[in-house]
């Protein structure tokens, strides 16, 4: 398939209908994982419709926004990450806009500002608020935002930039991980972006710029030559092509695959759990994204356009992600239409690796195979089942019994199948099924009993998959 | 078809008991409650006198303070309690009285419940009108007939010993004997609790000397009382870790003179009584904390006379703790009381010898203090210039009574002053704001006090939460307060005057004594409503709404209490005293 194809917008059609998977697929990687209802209105509404409502969702957002904004500024206020984090994991389960939050959490991974270094949570939430608010619109814009970001500063323990001794830490993020990429740049264009942004001191929390201490001589920065300080240095990296490309390459990973990309491929979705193969998109493959991203540069429409592509519902593209820790607990929470004890989902969330608000490195977290080793798996089992437990840290708030009873699915069967429907996408395993046959017509399928099968559909290989 | 079936239910019923009433009642006559349960059962709680808890409940501000409570006007539209109350009134007017007094002929004869190995649960309920106990129960039977139409028989029957045993469900079963229904989770239970009626000479809780002995530790009958034996319970781990504050040192101090009692005790009895509100409850066992020579009698005073002091008293109190206890007795023992020596008690030690300029803190620290420790908590007050922290948190004091404070309080001052110097260069690390040392002076008494500059007038709604600290260090005869807030330390040295001119004595007897007063506490959970709200939300899980009603339902049963006033003393047979007065005024 050539890379125009691969990107032309995908048309339902008897080779590759628009089904429960096809749509539970976009909703997960549009988000974190669909209720019933939101599921059956994607199937209903097709493809166009779904997306418009992922992009741009009806209903009083601002009034939600602005509500768990008070929360985590109130929550900000006693200067631990605990609250701050459960916060965030709550809007996310209660969001109305899931693909904002995703992009957020996406943006928090690209900048991997921590509060290891910023040690301040009202600048780690106002920090946070910044990406959500850029999350989908302008690049160059969310960029310069980030730059005047005092907590990048402290993140990266360079709250001292003087023109006799300039700081590469935030330089080297620029380029590196912001901006061009590894090959892009070389050491005189780090120290050219490093002397642009001298003169910048975060004191009392508070980004300042003492021009006394500005380096203002001429500067070469990735072939341009100037005066340069802070807003021409992002102004530069962000307007190169080898930028867009770099975060290209970024979105088709959180958005499409790990590790995959112009690979084989069908209209129809994987049915099983293929080896992921060690391939990365080809800048042949990305060429049609990058230019468009390069010459509109915004993030909203690219995600459109690979989500609306054909290559996103190809079997390139279905579960070819492993879902992230908080992708994982958040998506069951939202599956299961309640909200659970988030400080200490926050806390666990955590021992598996995706601590929010503190990225382990400034790379950010683990992505794809790396979260899966014999430690995390039975972490990730432990964390499902303990939020599915009667009781427990998570206090039984989640129930699958009470859940299939309120979309009035009774019969045993019936609800085996559901709960496939609602949580890999109609996909029974046949040892789930073989174990629980037997049990489907006694009388002791009971509440408990459907907690401990949406248990171990949970632990299925399918379901660590995105 | 309802009709028919109770008629014969009843009929049934009737039956039965016109036939096992006469064989019980000259098979064992009068058998108290506790003949019937096991000797094994480590726990028993017995209500000898509901006429007097319903006469309490139903007193007229009780009922007004329960049915204007938001939460029951909420619940009372919801269907299952309407249900509940079509049932109440249908019993109300077929025995021709109210609620109090239909609970009266249903419960009036008493209430044991024991709790015994495999978790085996024995309730005994005693009517003070049969026929009346006859009847609920021939409607709930009819009501469990009717529910299991078209599914299989759940309701079962057996006769064991001339008894009827009955069963509703899977999990309990019971039985009427007279007046008396016995309700168990185990059938086992059933039939071994019917042996120990007609049976006067089987081993039964009664029979138990340790039993016996607490009944006789009772000074007057109570309302209710609370029986435990400790030689069993102790031997559950959740106790034993309980009992056993080895890695604490905080609760250690706190509380070894009662867990050392309890942990020596074979038995523990609690004894509730009501009067006028005021529920009293008494701990009695017969553990004694009484050795000096323990590494735990730091909390025994050398003099009969000597005792915890009485608490303070300060505007605004919430709570007021005072403690008899040799601080240095407690230290040197610290490798008998807490053998770990864990991370926290190692730093503890370090900062205390910088400080303290390398002192010993057990020999020249703690020894300059006499064994009066006294807590207060109060709510506090906020500047306007300051602001409304979030969370609000009360002020916190500690006063202590220095042995030789000519030269004791020059070194509590230096090493105050080191302290909020750590304080403030650990802050100036972080680029926070420090503290500013004071020397104010009030009523003539000239104290140290550290505080934050106002927040600038942009960030101050809501201040941020150190504004919640004002913290004093201030010294009066022979007194040395450190305080969180300067108003408490204010306070404090006005109420430590007044003490001094009343020349105040101790509470001979008494190692702790602690008074909690109800509207204060409820007045900070108003003022940190939205916070609980929040806190509860992440922490529960639950919506805003189930949020809001939960934390709606602590501050009303905070706001209930008037007063709570808690007495501990090692020396007597009742070892803690905890006296609770309720306040439900609308």
């Amino acid at each position: 398939m050539t890379p125009q194809a691969a990107w032309a917008p995908y048309e339902p059609g008897p080779d590759g209908p628009w089904d429960l998977p096809r749509a539970a697929h976009l909703l997960r990687r549009a988000g974190f994982a669909a209720d019933w209802s939101t599921l059956q209105q994607a199937i209903d509404d097709g493809l166009d419709e779904t997306i418009e409502r992922l992009l741009r969702p009806p209903g009083d957002l601002l009034e939600f926004e602005a509500t768990f904004d008070g929360y985590e500024s109130a929550a900000a206020t006693d200067g631990s990450t605990e609250s701050i984090r459960a916060w965030w994991l709550r809007r996310m389960i209660e969001t109305p806009h899931p693909l904002l939050e995703k992009m957020t959490l996406f943006w928090h991974h690209h900048f991997a500002i921590s509060n290891d270094g910023v040690n301040n949570a009202r600048l780690m939430v106002r920090s946070i608020h910044t990406l959500r608010q850029g999350s989908l619109g302008s690049y160059r814009q969310l960029l310069g935002d980030v730059i005047n970001d005092p907590a990048l500063y402290l993140s990266l323990r360079s709250d001292r930039s003087r023109r006799s001794e300039p700081a590469t830490n935030v330089a080297g993020q620029l380029l590196d991980r912001f901006g061009v990429g590894p090959g892009h740049y070389d050491e005189h264009d780090l120290n050219a972006a490093a002397r642009a942004l001298t003169g910048r001191f975060v004191l009392r929390n508070e980004l300042r710029f003492f021009a006394h201490e500005f380096d203002d001589g001429q500067k070469t920065l990735l072939g341009q030559q100037g005066a340069w300080n802070a807003e021409d240095a992002v102004r530069i990296v962000a307007q190169h092509p080898a930028t867009a490309e770099n975060i290209v390459r970024k979105l088709y990973a959180w958005l499409v695959a790990d590790d995959v990309g112009d690979v084989q491929e069908t209209n129809q979705p994987a049915k099983q759990t293929d080896s992921i193969e060690s391939q990365v998109p080809s800048s042949q493959f990305l060429e049609p994204l990058v230019t468009q991203f390069h010459q509109h540069d915004d993030v909203g429409v690219i995600i459109e356009r690979i989500l609306r592509s054909r290559h996103f519902f190809a079997s390139a593209a279905y579960r070819r992600r492993i879902k992230s820790p908080v992708e994982l607990a958040v998506g069951l929470a939202r599956a299961m239409e309640r909200s659970i004890p988030t400080m200490r989902l926050g806390q666990q969330l955590g021992e598996l690796g995706q601590d929010l608000y503190r990225p382990p490195t400034s790379a950010g977290f683990p992505i794809g195979p790396d979260w899966i080793n014999q430690a995390t798996l039975i972490g990730r089992w432990d964390l499902t089942a303990k939020m599915l437990a009667e009781s427990g840290p998570y206090e039984g708030r989640l129930n699958p019994a009470t859940l299939a009873e309120e979309y009035q699915v009774d019969r045993p069967e019936r609800v085996a199948q559901w709960l496939a429907d609602l949580l890999l996408d109609g996909e029974l395993p046949v040892p789930v099924r073989q174990r629980w046959q037997q049990r489907f017509t006694s009388e002791d399928f009971t509440a408990a009993s459907i907690r401990q099968l949406a248990i171990e559909l949970t632990q299925a290989p399918e379901y660590q998959l995105a | 078809m309802i009709r028919y079936r109770y008629r014969w239910s009843a009929v049934l019923l009737v039956l039965i008991a016109s036939i096992t009433t006469p064989m019980l009642a000259a098979d064992s006559p009068g058998w108290s409650h506790a003949t019937a349960l096991p000797h094994e059962a480590y726990v028993a709680v017995e209500i000898s006198q509901p006429d007097r808890v319903l006469q309490q409940l139903f007193e007229p501000r009780v009922k007004q303070a329960v049915t204007s409570h938001p939460e029951f006007v909420r619940q009372r539209n919801q269907p299952d309690f309407l249900q509940m109350m079509n049932l109440v009134e249908y019993f109300e007017r077929r025995f021709e009285t109210d609620l109090q007094g239909l609970l009266q002929k249903l419960l009036g004869g008493g209430i044991t419940l024991g709790i015994g190995p495999g978790e085996q649960v024995l309730v005994i309920l005693e009517a003070e009108d049969e026929k009346v106990l006859s009847e609920v129960h021939d409607f709930l039977l009819m009501i469990a007939r009717n529910q299991e139409q078209g599914q299989n028989d759940s309701v079962r029957s057996a006769e064991y010993r001339g008894v009827t045993g009955w069963s509703f469900g899977p999990g309990q079963t019971h039985a009427i004997l007279g007046n008396r229904l016995l309700w168990t989770n185990q059938p086992q239970a059933l039939t071994a609790a019917i042996d120990r009626i007609q049976q006067a000479d089987l081993p039964n809780l009664a029979s138990l000397p340790s039993y016996q002995q607490s009944r006789k530790s009772s000074a007057k009958r109570p309302v209710a009382s609370v029986f435990a034996r400790m030689d069993v319970l102790k031997e559950l781990p959740p106790v034993a870790a309980a009992l056993d504050q080895q890695n604490n040192p905080l609760l250690t101090l706190l509380l070894a003179p009662l867990m050392q009692a309890w942990k020596q005790s074979d038995w523990l009895a609690l004894d509730l009584d009501l009067e006028d509100l005021t529920l009293t409850m008494t701990v009695t066992s017969d553990g004694r904390a009484d050795d000096g020579a323990l590494p735990t009698g730091f909390a025994k005073s050398t003099e009969a006379a000597d005792g915890a002091m009485p608490n303070l008293n300060v505007p605004r109190q919430i709570a007021g703790i005072s403690f008899y206890r040799d601080l240095h007795r407690f230290y040197a023992a610290k490798d008998d009381l807490f053998p770990q020596r864990t991370s926290g008690l190692i730093f503890f030690e370090n900062m205390m010898g910088i400080f303290f300029t390398g002192r010993d803190l057990t020999e020249e620290v703690l020894a300059e203090l006499h064994p009066e420790v006294r807590m207060v908590i109060a709510q506090q007050e906020y500047p306007a210039e300051i602001g409304t922290p979030d969370p609000q948190l009360p002020g916190v004091a500690l006063v202590f009574r220095m042995k030789r404070p000519d030269q004791f309080s020059l070194v509590a001052e230096e090493a105050w002053q080191k302290a909020l110097g750590l304080i403030n260069f650990t802050r100036g690390q972080q680029a926070e704001p420090g503290l500013i040392l004071d020397k104010p002076t009030h009523a003539g008494v000239k104290y140290t006090l550290a505080a934050f500059l106002p927040p600038e007038k942009s960030d101050r709604a809501p201040a941020e939460t150190r504004f919640n600290f004002q913290p004093a260090l201030a010294m009066l005869d022979g007194f040395l307060v450190l305080s969180s807030t300067d108003a408490l330390a204010r306070d404090l040295i006005d109420a430590l005057q007044q003490e001094t001119k009343e020349g105040v004595v101790p509470e001979a007897g008494n190692h702790s004594i602690a008074q909690l007063n109800g509207s204060s506490l409820a007045s900070i959970v108003r003022a940190n409503r939205e916070t609980l709200i929040r806190q509860n939300m992440v922490e529960k899980g639950h919506s805003r709404e189930q949020a809001e009603a939960e934390i709606g339902m602590l501050a009303a049963v905070v706001g209930s209490i008037g007063r709570l006033q808690i007495a501990a003393g090692g020396d007597r047979a009742e070892q803690l005293t905890i006296e609770l007065e309720l306040d439900l005024q609308p």
